[in-house]
């Protein structure tokens, strides 16, 4: 954890660095390092699952000195991950994680501390399972399920000692899931008895309880409905368990659930507004000690003991303006584990000490964005024709002008998904470099109910599209902005609703962006094969309503049947792999909008799938989309330097994925776009890449012209590639330069002082030789040994040379 | 008469087991098919980076787990050989009128030559129409291999545009004649509202 130095420093100091308002997507799409932590039971240690460099790591960090050390170490490759980790006792902790071929292992860290260090020992578990319950009070023993055999997804539930993990064969006494065939998820109550498991049926799931009375495992059957929520807390009693639901209510509470009864006996916390998303539950006493709430797009936590209230008022006090997480506690709940967030702040983690009454920062989610301003959201709200109150986040670009470019960034789903008010990459993104962003949440979203959630199924392209539609008129002529200068841009069925909103509101925007999208409902029901299974069809009809349905016509809805109808330029992008929105969709709009002659660009990763594979694929997507708004919406390039050079490294960036195949499909117009405009900013790099492209007719028809202007441009500014090939020209008499021996070897020169490898290797052979240039076996020499240093591929031939020269000046 | 029963079961056995080796025709390839006949259109979509490669001794080849053969059955019993099985190759060949479905797909993974057997169950379909007198487009088969190199996912994914593109591209003078329609598992007219063949069916090979 060695970030916490850098981190208080950098809170002490952090209002003077606060600069350039373009946030460079290199430092925002970044993996997290840190992704979860879990204290030892008594607080002693902090596991952490980290990701840093491209490799996996679990970290051991002790607060109270804040030691640290890295105790596995697993490499970034194939299907390699950590999966989960738990710790047994307060100095030994099991850590489940897969290996690049998908084979499952385990090991037991045993963590010391020796000469003031953290020392520790990884043991491998020979046979496969997880830990079910550490028993944290119980000295030397876990409940353990063991997997029968590597193919099976089926456990054996017993009660051991640790040591016994060393084995090939386990030494058990009673097998806790006796009666339950096909177990693979087990649950314990408060007191550490096996009470509950899921078992899978062919491809149905069980839920199976151990009725304490008749000492026996009862299936728990259609306790859960189709559609509803049901999430299990934790044990409340030897009976009964907390659940937050929305079964037989609007929204979701928490409840108590008799087992035994298999019915809610009490509502024991149902908001006043917004929906229950979880609860805490005190694992030895069994009482609630919080829920955390979703209203209006924002987090909040209620507690219910005087203590833990004026813990609530404490943090509150502290971190004013932010949400937190309570993200693990020591056993004796003295020590919390908290995330601290907002909109405009990624998150820091803090070890806080309930009697001390100190919160100590341990970590930084995104270190990387200290220095960056970051942007807060407005939470506007209209209401629908109906009467739902449809809630909405603004976002006000960095320095807003009475005209800024508005993007409008419909959420996927759209059933049971929503945007909510705390930091989001993408709306960073956009927001830092002058747009505004309006995220809408429509009918369907969740966090407003079951009757607002259903209410936006069957609605593709109608009511959900009139919801946003609604809010983007009403924020319009609240916030001044130009109504010609807005574009709507969204994945999956955000991608969808950007289609159907030009279409049916053209006047609205400017241009639309799809990406991972949908454009063709009826295809949904063709677009592979497995659309036969029954469960599939079921949750699709679901969704989008049935198509054999008389009244319901999806052709009517879907945009590529509409694709006439589109006035505006589009943006298409999509994953080769994409098994949701599958990257038919994409192609069939671009090949409809293209057969209109309507401007379209078809933009395909061949790698990703319903997403990108890591946050570079996001990055570039998020390049191409902003190229594509400066060229549709009316926005002030930056004026400071600092901010150019922010797009120029973007747009080399993109446009050498395009060139290079590796991202993204090859697509050397693309390419060529992006290094012009690049080189427009005055960029060398960039004008030399367009002066190569017009040299070889790539992405582009042949024109010397143009590539001697490019190179020219280049070498202007010392490029080292533009000199070199200046030189090689003049020496051959190429892009319509006459042979110039003196402009040759004046080139030559230039590009040799600015590190090319092969100038300096031409060089020292032209010192060799005394044809161009005076003989000096001590220049040569010089550039000799420096191509030795800097080239790899030239170093044989060039410390031949220098052998040849050594000869030379001592004859034998 | 024993013999004679043992002597037809031998031949319809071995009647049975004769397949078709399925040749794809090139772009521009003249072509005449029966009144009966229609034409199948399907890709092979096996793009993956997981495919593993093994060198087993320092003679033997690269070994990948990759496609070996496709045999498909029904009015015609064919196979689609490894040599026209490489990613993104459209296969469109003329077939008998009739009801067909995918039998097994083998891989290329010696020692082993394991081989999937596509049954159409509750959950996933591998039966198509070969319909006369149009072309018909079953879909892309996809296939991939998992990072442990073992485990393979087959699917049929429908990409009625790339299919229509492919035509338009390479076999304009066929689209003038035949309609393609997509066959495959579902419904769907993607093809039917954006293509319609613009002259009838004449004895004249089509190219």
């Amino acid at each position: 954890m060695k970030h916490i130095t850098s981190l208080l420093i950098a809170c002490s100091i952090a209002a003077n660095l606060v600069h350039a308002q373009t946030i460079p997507s290199k430092d925002l799409y970044l993996e997290p390092i840190h992704k979860s932590f879990r204290y030892s039971p008594k607080g002693t240690y902090i596991a952490s699952y980290v990701f840093q460099n491209n490799l996996y790591a679990i970290e051991i960090f002790r607060p109270n000195d804040e030691k640290t050390t890295q105790a596995i170490i697993l490499q970034n490759v194939g299907e390699t991950k950590i999966e989960s980790y738990v710790w047994i006792d307060d100095n030994s902790l099991v850590t489940n994680y897969t290996v690049y071929n998908g084979k499952h292992r385990m090991l037991v860290t045993d963590v010391s501390i020796k000469e003031d260090k953290i020392v520790f020992k990884n043991k491998r578990i020979m046979v496969e399972g997880y830990v079910v319950d550490p028993l944290p009070t119980i000295e030397d023993e876990v409940i353990f399920a063991h997997k029968l055999s590597s193919d099976a997804r089926n456990y054996d539930v017993h009660k051991i000692k640790p040591k016994h993990f060393y084995t090939e064969k386990l030494k058990y006494k009673d097998r806790l899931n006796a009666g339950v065939k096909t177990g693979i998820l087990f649950l314990c109550d408060r007191k550490h008895r096996l009470r509950l498991a899921l078992s899978h049926e062919g491809k149905k799931l069980n839920i199976h309880f151990y009725n304490l009375e008749s000492k026996s495992w009862i299936v728990l059957k259609d306790i859960i409905k189709e559609e509803d929520v049901f999430l299990l807390q934790g044990f409340l009693s030897d009976d009964s368990v907390a659940v937050v639901t929305n079964q037989d209510r609007d929204r979701k509470a928490l409840v108590e659930y008799n087992l035994k009864e298999t019915k809610i006996v009490k509502t024991i916390f149902e908001p006043d507004q917004g929906e229950v998303l979880s609860a805490e539950i005190d694992s030895q006493r069994g009482n609630v000690m919080s829920v955390s709430i979703i209203s209006q797009g924002r987090i909040n936590t209620r507690y219910f003991s005087s203590e833990n209230q004026a813990f609530d008022e404490l943090i509150k006090e502290k971190f004013p303006d932010k949400q937190y997480f309570v993200m693990d506690y020591s056993l004796d709940q003295k020590y919390l584990l908290l995330r601290v967030l907002s909109a405009d702040d990624p998150g820091v983690f803090y070890h806080f000490d309930v009697d001390k009454k100190t919160a100590r920062p341990i970590a930084e989610y995104l270190p990387s964005l200290t220095s960056y301003k970051l942007l807060k959201n407005e939470h506007v709200h209209t209401t629908s024709v109906e009467g739902f109150q449809i809630d909405a986040f603004l976002t006000l670009p960095a320095s807003p002008s009475t005209n800024f470019p508005l993007i409008v960034m419909p959420h996927g789903g759209p059933i049971g998904v929503a945007d909510l008010d705390i930091f989001d990459r993408d709306v960073q993104f956009f927001a830092s470099r002058g747009y505004g962003v309006l995220r809408v949440n429509f009918r369907g979203s969740t966090g407003y109910g079951k009757a607002f959630r259903d209410s936006g199924r069957g609605q593709w392209g109608k009511k959900i599209e009139d919801d946003i539609n609604h809010i983007v008129a009403m924020v319009k002529q609240r916030y001044a902005i130009d109504p010609k200068n807005s574009c709507i841009i969204g994945g999956s069925y955000g991608g969808y609703s950007a289609l159907m909103s030009v279409i049916r509101f053209p006047d609205q925007y400017n241009c639309a962006v799809s990406y991972f999208g949908v454009s063709d409902i009826p295809l949904m029901f063709s677009e592979s094969n497995i659309m036969k299974n029954p469960d599939i069809r079921r949750a699709l009809i679901n969704t989008v309503g049935d198509p054999n349905k008389k009244d319901l016509d999806h052709h009517a809805v879907s945009p590529v049947y509409l694709a006439d109808k589109v006035k505006v330029p589009v943006l298409l992008m999509a994953g080769w792999n994409d098994r949701v929105a599958d990257v038919e969709h994409s192609h069939r709009m671009y090949y409809a909008l293209k057969k209109k002659n309507q401007e379209v660009h078809f933009v395909l990763y061949p790698e990703a799938h319903h997403g990108h594979l890591n946050w570079t694929g996001d990055r570039h997507q998020n390049i191409v989309i902003d190229a594509f708004l400066r060229k549709h919406l009316k926005i002030d390039m930056p004026d400071s330097q600092t901010d150019k050079d922010v797009l120029i490294n973007e747009w080399i960036f993109a446009g050498n994925e395009f060139y290079l195949d590796r991202l993204v499909k090859k697509d050397y117009r693309l390419a060529l776009q992006f290094y012009r405009d690049a080189a427009d900013l005055g960029s060398a790099v960039a004008q030399y890449n367009v002066g190569y492209m017009h040299e070889h007719g790539e992405g582009t028809s042949a024109s010397i012209q143009k590539a001697l202007h490019g190179y020219q441009s280049a070498a202007k500014h010392n490029n080292a590639d533009a000199l070199y090939r200046l030189c090689t020209a003049y020496r051959n008499g190429q892009l319509d330069l006459e042979k110039d021996p003196i402009k040759w070897m004046e080139y030559l020169q230039k590009a040799a002082e600015q590190d090319h490898a092969q100038a300096q290797y031409d060089l020292a052979l032209a010192y060799m030789e005394g044809t161009e240039i005076e003989k000096d076996l001590i220049e040569a020499k010089n550039w000799l040994q420096k191509v030795v240093k800097n080239s790899e591929h030239l170093k044989p031939k060039a410390q031949e040379k220098l052998k040849e020269i050594e000869q030379i000046k001592q004859p034998q | 008469m024993r013999n004679h029963k043992i002597l037809l079961l031998v031949i319809s056995l071995l009647l049975s087991s004769c397949r078709t080796n399925f040749i794809p025709l090139k772009p521009d390839e003249p072509i005449q098919i029966d009144p009966e006949q229609g034409f199948l259109l399907m890709r092979i979509d096996s793009s993956s980076k997981n495919t593993v490669f093994i060198r087993i001794g320092s003679r033997s080849p690269i070994i990948t787990n990759s496609l070996y053969k496709i045999l498909i059955r029904g009015a015609t019993n064919g196979v689609f050989s490894e040599q026209f099985l490489q990613e993104g190759r459209f296969l469109l060949i003329p077939l008998a009128e009739g009801h067909y479905e995918f039998q097994k797909v083998e891989m290329n993974d010696f020692p082993t030559n394991s081989y999937i057997k596509l049954k159409t169950t509750e959950t996933q379909s591998w039966e198509f129409d070969v319909k006369a007198g149009q072309i018909n487009y079953i879909g892309d088969f996809r296939f991939r291999v998992q990072p442990d190199g073992i485990r393979v996912v087959v699917e049929m994914a429908n990409r009625s545009s790339y299919a229509l593109e492919y035509m338009e591209q390479n076999f304009p003078k066929l689209l003038e004649r035949y309609a393609i329609r997509y066959t495959g598992f579902g419904k769907d007219r993607f093809l039917e509202i954006n293509h319609k063949p613009s002259i009838q069916v004449s004895e004249e090979p089509a190219r």
